[in-house]
């Protein structure tokens, strides 16, 4: 006689592999949640990586822009919460005449890493050029702090460019108002 | 031991020494004038010209150290340093263990694979797995929004032609009425009204003229961007003859328009001349009648 009481035991469906998967969810995770580049993700090695940039700010300093601009992209794709490659984007944008675009690239790298002194100096510079004495000052400043010594030269720089700074606001405000428009009446 | 070697001289020891020589104004003269033999003689002896070329190399260090940078210095032909492998890579070195293995990236290109093929049976209610393309979904998407966008473009053109029209043929039937009123009264001679029957009907196919137009420049436009798309297009591969074909289509379909269009224009031109013409002969008409009627009563 068989018992008909005694519950029956569920199948068990166990998963070919839940932990790989369960790891490789945490890996796409990580990616998304902008904690990891894409090189990590793919296991690039950091050296080609390096190569890479060398190539393009030799491109860059040469003048060859379009092909700096270019390394660079790419960089950004593989390695993007790299603040070196953010600032020379940055630079490459700078040097075609496309501030916002610098600004935001400057931005980026400044916000990856709050101690780059180039990021600072070259972005106050737009800012100066475009006449935001105010940001421009703020940057400099920044810049100056970060190396109190004398010793970096982007910080002196920074120094000098304070200096521009004060000739353009004196120039400015010795400029005579521009007179107003008066309307004609009839 | 004395160290009087010549040629080999204490910089350092000597230049308090050499300084208070160098005072004397009379040597600063000497010296503004460049003669090194004017300016020895005029020095204690055991001061050589060493002794002063050393004193003014130091004076050089100091002066420049002291000098401050008051010109502006701009960004430079390249204003990124050059990178560093520790400073600007190192953090990739740490994360090495969040590299996809081999397994691992076959099991995402697996999921992947699943995920963005839509399978037939969600769209066409088949039973068969192969799956549907997506991209000329995507492709078929893109066209029929691109047809909404055009039909909505001649739909408002078609609104403005039609709103313009309007309003300029009440204007010029105002003016018409007025113009009647005028030779009713005798204010004008009676050719008036012809005229301002012209220049109406002149306006409203002007109008319909340049809605027309606008259509037409339309069209051109579109079909250009037909072009352009298909010149982008790689048509030796997959899916090119279909491409070529909706494209030739589409073109044909545009062609066939623009021939109405260009008739519709041709027609209204016709028309305006041909009613240019008929004013004219009537007011040639009416004037002929005048003349012989002012002819007939001098002739009584």
């Amino acid at each position: 006689m068989t018992d008909n009481s005694a519950p029956k035991k569920a199948t068990q469906i166990l998963d070919p592999n839940p932990a790989r998967r369960k790891k490789l969810v945490e890996k796409l995770q990580m990616y998304f949640n902008d904690k990891i580049s894409l090189s990590e993700l793919k296991g690039i090695p950091r050296e080609k990586l390096f190569l890479l940039a060398e190539t393009g700010q030799v491109k860059l300093k040469h003048g060859r822009l379009e092909e700096a601009e270019e390394i660079f992209k790419c960089l950004l794709l593989l390695d993007h919460r790299n603040a070196y490659v953010h600032s020379a984007m940055a630079s490459v944008h700078q040097r075609q005449n496309r501030p916002v675009e610098a600004i935001f690239e400057y931005t980026q790298a400044l916000t990856l890493n709050q101690k780059d002194c180039a990021s600072f100096v070259n972005r106050g510079e737009i800012y100066l050029r475009h006449k935001n004495y105010k940001k421009a000052a703020e940057d400099f400043r920044n810049a100056i702090l970060i190396d109190m010594s004398g010793r970096n030269l982007w910080a002196n720089r920074a120094r000098s460019l304070v200096i521009a700074l004060k000739r353009s606001m004196d120039a400015d405000r010795a400029k005579p108002p521009a007179p107003r428009r008066t309307v004609a009446m009839a | 031991m004395s160290s009087t070697i010549d040629g080999i001289h204490t910089r350092i020891d000597r230049e308090s020494q050499v300084k208070a020589a160098l005072d004397n104004p009379e040597v600063v003269e000497a010296l503004k004038h460049g003669d090194i033999r004017e300016v020895l003689r005029k020095l204690p002896s055991g001061v050589t010209a060493r002794d002063v070329e050393d004193y003014l190399a130091t004076q050089s260090r100091i002066f420049q150290n002291r000098i401050v940078q008051d010109y502006e210095i701009y960004a430079g032909p390249w204003m990124v340093d050059e990178p560093n492998l520790e400073r600007d890579f190192g953090h990739l070195g740490k994360a090495q263990t969040v590299k996809m293995t081999p397994e691992e990236q076959q099991e995402f290109r697996q999921t992947a694979d699943r995920h963005f093929k839509a399978t037939s049976s969600a769209s066409g209610g088949s039973d068969s797995d192969e799956p549907t393309d997506i991209f000329s979904l995507a492709q078929g998407n893109l066209d029929a929004f691109d047809q909404t966008m055009s039909d909505m473009n001649e739909r408002i053109f078609e609104t403005q032609t039609q709103m313009q029209f309007q309003k300029n043929h009440a204007e010029n039937d105002k003016k018409i009425r007025e113009i009647i009123a005028m030779v009713k009264e005798g204010k004008i001679e009676p050719e008036f009204i012809m005229i301002a029957i012209t220049k109406s009907y002149m306006a409203d196919n002007g109008t319909l003229f340049v809605g027309w137009g606008r259509k037409l420049m339309k069209l051109n436009d579109e079909m250009n961007q037909i072009s352009k798309d298909l010149y982008k297009k790689d048509l030796g591969g997959l899916g090119g003859a279909r491409d070529l074909q909706m494209a030739q289509s589409k073109l044909r379909d545009k062609g066939v328009t623009m021939q109405q269009l260009q008739f519709g224009i041709q027609d209204a031109g016709q028309k305006i001349a041909g009613q240019f013409e008929m004013a004219n002969s009537l007011i040639r008409t009416v004037d002929q009648a005048r003349l012989n009627i002012r002819q007939n009563m001098r002739g009584t």
